[in-house]
């Protein structure tokens, strides 16, 4: 964990209302894993006062470079989708616990819901390059909100893109498509992040066929490293922290 | 040559006059930040039995600042002599503790228990955190009640007692005068003010808690201006708090009358500011030729041949 500073080296327009930013930062990019997160700052000012969380989208740790997909939703996106090439922010991280992938899986699936696409993507895509079986359900409002499809079929991985505007982006769809799956050996593990009504199903699916699976939270946070308490979900064991007991936490242990 | 910036608060001596406001310094930051080069070491409030805290959402960013209702969760002071307090016996700056109770008898029973510690140099009584429905606010409102929460704890110790006053009450200058009379060595203000958000789209409070504290620069000349009237009232030292993002803030509470300062919501946007900060303090007394904090100490100037009316 270091309070570093990245050089933005491109920050572009996705889709819908999603952003990509890329930054240059060795010891960051060296030691961050999937599903982890950093705490940027959008401004030198007090307004906004407090770093925003962002998980990291993919890394190439032999370029020391970072990337963020990001969905503009407030006063600090809003700076950020002006930050331009050799700009320098303030970056602290890695921050939080990781993804892991049990020995003997064969096969995963991740889910995710807008933005929390961005938390899942990495994991479904280094999976599908070490050669497990990698299944990737992104789920958006419409079909411009699907993000991070070209580089997760280019690494191998089955991209199933739902969305409500074609109106296949309902619980029971992704059952049907997951029970398959499950029931063909292709997948013993399930990952989540960025909706809640796919974190029940998650659960549900994972209590009847007995998957090892995990689900990312995004909350609102301050300090970033377990000091204010600020961030918290409840779980079996009383209120965690997201952003140091977390940002993920076993689907059994968590109250949805 | 190198100013004097040590200050006294009790019988602690601090090498420099700045120290974490409680709630927002925890063990998790010694990656990113030295202990040793601060004033003191001010972790989060402990109580007695153990507090799971509010129910989110608990904090929120507001202009300028950010509302929090945390509800001081925390294991309880026999989990934190236990497994905690050594962690911070690993470094050479002076341990304050914050505590806060439920009643006389809790306050009572942790100065007890953290007296017997030789590591820790001052207990911090959070008398005034607006988070909690029962105890804590009903003492820092009342100049009785502070006065003998203050008498009954001071009895049991001889290590520094500051209490931490809250801005949320009519004249802040009483619970000051209360809290020197009841044998405090030291008061700390401000604390968050009561402060409230609510969700135009749901038409419900954002918090949790529904009212929260809020912190950060938004508060911070409300502060300085509680600061500087406490500090023309009483003799005890007085610890500057509220929105302290930079040496020049510090440097500010100094002047209206504070010995020392405590940083909070700066170190949630720089983890390392308190370094930043001890070092902006030395390089203004540098710059201005000040010898020692204690010249630099309520050294406000009234000219009174201004008599603009701005």
């Amino acid at each position: 964990m270091k309070d570093s500073i990245g050089i933005v080296i491109s920050n572009e327009y996705l889709s819908d209302r999603y952003y990509k930013i890329r930054l240059k930062c060795d010891e960051i990019a060296a030691t961050i894993k999937e599903g982890q997160f950093v705490l940027f700052r959008c401004s030198d000012g007090n307004d906004p006062l407090l770093r925003r969380p962002f998980s990291v989208y993919r890394y190439f740790p032999e370029k020391g470079e970072l990337e963020f997909a990001y969905l503009l939703k407030g006063r600090g996106t809003e700076l950020m989708t002006r930050l331009k090439e050799g700009d320098q922010v303030k970056i602290l991280g890695p921050l939080g616990n990781y993804f892991q992938i049990d020995q003997d899986t064969k096969g995963i699936a991740v889910l995710g819901r807008g933005v929390g696409i961005a938390s899942v993507a990495v994991l479904a895509e280094s999976a599908a390059l070490e050669g497990l079986y990698s299944l990737a359900v992104l789920s958006g409002r419409n079909k411009e909100s699907i993000i991070g499809r070209d580089f997760l079929e280019e690494a191998g991985c089955e991209v199933i893109g739902i969305n409500d505007q074609d109106q296949n982006s309902g619980v029971e769809n992704i059952r049907s498509i997951l029970v398959s799956k499950i029931k063909e050996g292709l997948i013993q593990q399930l990952y989540s992040c960025g909706s809640n009504r796919m974190g029940r199903l998650v659960k549900e699916l994972s209590e009847e066929y007995n998957l090892d699976s995990y689900i990312s939270f995004e909350e609102y946070m301050a300090c970033g490293i377990g000091v204010c308490k600020g961030c918290t979900c409840k779980t079996n064991d009383g209120y965690k922290t997201v952003c140091h007991d977390g940002p993920i936490f076993s689907i059994k242990e968590v109250e949805l | 040559m190198k100013p004097d910036t040590h200050v006294k608060i009790g019988n602690i001596v601090m090498k420099n006059p700045v120290m974490p406001a409680s709630g927002t310094f925890g063990i998790e930051l010694k990656e990113l930040l030295d202990f040793n080069k601060l004033g003191a070491m001010l972790p989060k409030s402990i109580t007695y039995k153990p507090k799971e805290g509010n129910p989110p959402r608990r904090i929120i960013e507001t202009a300028c600042g950010m509302l929090n209702a945390v509800g001081i969760q925390n294991k309880g002071i026999h989990y934190f002599l236990e497994h905690e307090l050594e962690e911070y016996e690993n470094f050479s700056s002076p341990l304050i503790i914050s505590i806060s109770g439920y009643s006389t008898e809790e306050f009572i029973e942790m100065v007890k228990l953290l007296h017997k510690r030789e590591s820790v140099s001052g207990i911090e009584l959070n008398i005034s955190c607006p988070n909690l429905a029962v105890g804590g606010e009903s003492f820092g409102m009342d100049p009785v009640a502070t006065y003998d929460i203050v008498r009954a704890v001071r009895r049991h110790t001889d290590k520094a007692i500051i209490a931490k006053l809250t801005p949320n009450v009519g004249d802040i200058t009483l619970i000051a005068k209360a809290a020197q009379e009841g044998g405090a060595d030291a008061v700390s203000l401000i604390n968050t003010v009561t402060a409230m958000a609510i969700d135009i789209k749901t038409r419900k409070p954002v918090l949790g808690n529904v009212t929260g504290g809020l912190s950060g620069p938004a508060i911070k000349p409300l502060a300085v201006r509680m600061v500087w009237e406490v500090a023309n009232t009483i003799t005890i030292p007085v610890i500057g708090v509220g929105g302290i993002m930079n040496a020049n803030d510090a440097i500010e509470f100094i002047i209206a009358g504070a010995s020392a300062v405590q940083v909070g919501t700066a170190t949630y946007v720089t983890p390392a500011i308190m370094e930043e900060i001890i070092t902006g303090v030395e390089e203004y007394m540098i710059t201005y030729n000040v010898n020692s904090i204690e010249e630099l100490r309520g050294s406000i100037i009234f000219d009174s041949s201004d008599n603009s009316c701005s």
